[in-house]
């Protein structure tokens, strides 16, 4: 169905040979720096204050136990170095027209309050920042002021406010040697003419609050696995202690829920979210890790074990690991009031039994969903989204990184849920897509 | 439980799931939720929800509807509430009633209870005592309940056999 | 408002107080109930058992008595609410099921087309009164006493046929409780069944389901237990008594019995010295009256 913007039948004229990448976590990064290495110039729009994206806040990797933000930082200085990449951080696409290899996009970008060309990400303001908010980063658990960076290798290593928590009391502004602080500064709005498009914006968690049964949000000691990536990362909120948020201490028998938020058709995600029991099994492994003393148990309804590498990396879990594997979904998490530990209930289908067991900490995994925002993008681009909210696909055989639009792209998980690996070659898929179409727009 | 061998199938599976309550029998996924969301379950060692529809699906028909298993279900349905499948094993408890019922296979409560409402159009009419009927009185309630006990005589001879099996209509 | 109240076959004779107690709340509240002559049995349980076609005529008769005098019904027990409701549905969607009961109906000169609705007294008190109209009418509320809430199983589930609360997290009760007063006490396993339907087949097993009911309330120092249907409310107080009951009764009230004293209605109106287990302690908590 080739359908242009505007819904006008126009020639297809390739006018522009410049790119947009929609996204900056390591999809959109590979996407742009492939179309970049082939000379074509790229805007890699991000509506955080960074790029980076999921990779930085994870700690390991499935499955090879690789450092994420390791793998992570030399793409972010790579991205940050380019002489083709133009990066437009803390922004938003907020108007798209036109047709494959001429489109005319209207960017916001948000006020930073801060000039990208004057901050030189010292830190100083910062420090006297007398405002601490919980930080988005990580995952509440932590701490940011209210002028921050999200993570140390944040890219650009620009400050930004959050004009929401700012107290107006511009200490920061008093603080900061190079006048890179402006609290008059207003959002910007730019035009830019690209011939092709990439949308790579990623996913979130599902909101496993809406499980009463599993005590998300209720009980202080079940917490999700994103807030376990921050628990256990050396970089994150504790130096990597893993720690029940209850007491402090170290959690000596813990337990993982699987498939929460994901294979339910009464939540509205009858569909398997793909990573949920490796990155499972990662977190199980990193907790025996942690602490070999530690009792690690994961509940599941199967494990999906799919990749390459990734039936040893299970079979490692459980033998060189000593992670123990029960297999029944949980059906009730009650909390001991006293002691803050947890009881779930399970019937442990290989031995029929039906077993009450306490743990200290649980940590539910829950599956992926579409990114807050993505409505928005598809409205804009005026993209088909399939029931369950990713971004359709023109041809899952021939055409897996082609949008429902000509000259529109997806990688990530802007189409559905994907590892990292995956993640990466549908940018890089995406992105000589992309520069097919860029490629004719020498050519008249 | 003998030690018989027993040779799968998949007959009773799709009987069950002919029967309205027991259509989505073919979806259950072994998970065991059912079992961990059940209070009959924690309560009594031998129940054990997912271990029914196992047999269900394996064929073991004999032994499924000569058992009072699946009248133990409460139908408090928490197994449905849970079942990430749509599964609801409280339905198919029910589905297999109806076939047990009609082969013979009735608990003695069932029917007799059965019989009473049958009979009397209500539970709890010999209940009724003298004493009762003054407290109703004292609270300003109407004494004379006025039960109808016509309609379940026609219910009766409709949709029950003597021994109380459900008779085809 | 008028409705028909479907008293089913427990409430009247083994808890007739929760019968005396709703007509005069409700009546307080604006809904005035009419007397619902010549029932029968829902058909709960047993006869839902053994035949589907059975069950459909029970309910389906006690629907068209119903809607031949143009009123909705008002059930108070959780099991009449969800049987009503179950059928309604399965009449409102099977022609075939219908039909079948319609022509058992015809000789009573009876027809089922589906035009009344079945509410549950939950649902009155929250949909058509209003928790608002509840708090305004309150003329001696409660001074804080800790009260936990049983809502039922056939009250809340299945949520697409009965539509009463969230099953997985349901708040009528607890806002009705805060409503007059009091302070409405979470618990674990909330949601859980009373065990009143495993007395027909197995009494320790319904005994040790209620008793760990029992014990989870307890354990979150409720001072009482509210509920909103018969069986449970019998069951909860029966499993308190006798072999492994725990020491301290808590004292299990039915909703419209709670809310009655709050809206000033008195206290022999709502037969609570009929209650097995005292509600002394609870009363004892209703401030002084405001005009």
């Amino acid at each position: 169905m080739t359908q242009s913007m505007d819904y006008v039948e126009t020639p297809k004229k390739y006018v522009s040979d410049n790119a947009l990448v929609i996204g900056g976590g390591v999809a959109g990064m590979q996407a742009a720096l492939d179309i970049a290495n082939q000379g074509y110039k790229v805007y890699l729009v991000e509506k955080t204050p960074s790029i980076g994206g999921r990779m930085a806040a994870i700690d390991k990797t499935f499955p090879t136990l690789d450092c994420s933000a390791c793998i992570l930082t030399p793409k972010l200085s790579e991205v940050a170095r380019h002489p083709n990449i133009e990066l437009l951080t803390y922004s938003e696409v907020e108007k798209a027209t036109g047709h494959e290899g001429n489109f005319t996009i209207k960017i916001r970008r948000k006020a930073r309050y801060v000039h990208e060309d004057k901050c030189s990400g010292c830190g100083e303001c910062a420090q006297v920042c007398p405002v601490e908010v919980p930080a988005e980063f990580e995952e509440k658990i932590g701490f940011r002021k209210a002028i921050y960076l999200p993570f140390p290798q944040a890219t650009p290593a620009v400050y930004t406010i959050d004009m929401d928590t700012c107290i107006n009391c511009k200490r920061c502004a008093k603080t900061c040697t190079r006048g890179a602080i402006d609290y008059e500064m207003k959002d910007k709005v730019v035009q830019l003419n690209v011939g092709a498009i990439v949308v790579a914006t990623g996913y979130k968690l599902f909101d496993v609050s809406v499980y009463p049964r599993l005590g998300y949000g209720r009980y202080q000691n079940v917490i999700n696995a994103m807030e376990y990536e921050r628990l256990i990362n050396a970089a994150g909120p504790t130096h990597g202690h893993l720690i029940r948020i209850s007491d402090g201490k170290t959690p000596k028998d813990i337990g993982f829920i699987q498939c929460v938020g994901a294979r339910d058709v009464n939540k509205g995600v009858p569909y398997c979210s793909r990573v949920c029991c490796m990155y499972g099994v990662k977190n199980a492994v990193m907790a025996r890790e942690h602490d070999p003393e530690a009792k690690v148990t994961i509940y599941y309804a199967d494990i999906r074990a799919f990749g390459k590498g990734f039936e040893e990396f299970y079979e490692m879990a459980k033998t060189r690991f000593g992670v123990n594997f029960v297999k029944g979904r949980v059906g009730e998490v009650v909390e001991d009031s006293e002691t803050k530990d947890l009881i779930i209930e399970v019937e442990d289908i290989n031995t029929a039994q039906l077993e009450e067991v306490r743990h200290d900490l649980l940590v539910i995994c829950p599956g992926l969903q579409p990114p807050d925002g993505l409505e928005t993008i598809a409205k804009v681009l005026k993209l088909e989204q399939s029931e369950d909210g990713y971004l359709d696909i023109e041809d899952t055989f021939s055409a897996p990184v082609t949008t429902t639009i000509p000259g529109v792209f997806t990688c990530g998980c802007a189409d559905g849920p994907k590892d990292i690996p995956d993640s990466v070659t549908a940018g890089s898929a995406a992105a000589m897509r992309a520069t097919i179409i860029l490629s004719k727009a020498g050519a008249k | 439980m003998t030690n018989e061998i027993h040779t799968p199938s998949s007959e009773f599976a799709r009987e069950v799931a002919s029967v309205p309550g027991g259509e989505a029998i073919n979806k259950c996924i072994q998970c065991g939720i059912c079992t961990a969301s059940c209070m009959v379950a924690r309560a009594s060692e031998k129940y054990r929800p997912r271990k029914i529809i196992q047999k269900i699906l394996i064929g073991k028909r004999d032994e499924v509807l000569r058992s009072d298993q699946p009248w133990f279900c409460m139908t408090c349905r928490m197994c449905e509430e849970n079942c990430q499948e749509g599964v609801s094993p409280a339905e198919i408890f029910h589905a297999v009633r109806f076939i047990a019922a009609r082969e013979g296979h009735i608990p003695n409560v069932f029917r007799n209870t059965l019989d009473t409402v049958l009979t009397d159009g209500w539970l709890l009419k010999d209940a009724y005592s003298d004493f009762i009927e003054d407290e109703r009185d004292d609270l300003g309630l109407e004494v004379d309940l006025r039960f109808n006990d016509g309609f379940v005589k026609r219910v009766r001879e409709r949709y029950f056999s003597p021994d109380m099996r459900e008779a085809e209509v | 408002m008028d409705m028909l109240l479907y008293r089913g076959c427990t409430a009247p004779v083994r808890l007739p107080a929760y019968e005396a107690a709703t007509i005069a709340v409700l009546e307080k509240l604006g809904v005035n109930l009419i007397e619902f002559k010549d029932t029968n049995c829902c058909g709960a349980q047993y006869v839902e058992s053994l035949s589907r076609n059975a069950f459909a005529a029970m309910s389906g008769r006690i629907l068209a008595l119903a809607e031949k005098e143009g009123l909705d019904i008002l059930a108070i027990c959780g099991a009449c609410s969800g049987s009503l409701k179950i059928n309604k549905y399965h009449l409102d969607n099977d022609p075939t099921l219908r039909d079948e009961v319609n022509s058992l109906l015809a000789d009573e000169g009876l027809k089922y087309t589906g035009k009344v609705r079945v509410r549950h007294l939950l649902q009155v008190l929250h949909e058509d009164i209003g928790i608002d109209a509840v708090e305004r009418a309150v003329v001696r509320p409660y001074d804080g006493i800790r009260m936990a809430a049983h809502y039922g199983c056939h009250v809340t589930r299945p949520y697409e046929i009965v539509q009463v609360d969230d099953p997985e997290n349901p708040t009528i009760l607890d806002r009705l409780v805060e409503a007059v007063g009091g302070v409405a006490v979470d618990y674990a396993g909330k949601t859980r069944c009373c065990g009143g339907p495993m007395l027909a087949m197995d009494e320790g097993i319904a005994s040790a389901i209620g008793r760990q009911k029992i014990q989870n309330i307890a354990e979150a120092r409720a001072d009482g237990l509210v509920t909103a249907c018969v069986f449970c409310d019998i069951q909860l107080t029966q499993v308190q008594f006798g072999e492994g009951a725990i020491d301290k009764r808590i004292p299990v009230i039915t909703i419209p019995q709670f809310l009655g004293p709050a809206l000033g209605i008195d206290e022999d109106v709502l037969g609570l010295e009929l209650n097995k287990i005292t509600p002394s302690d609870i009363m004892a908590s209703l401030q002084e009256g405001r005009q």
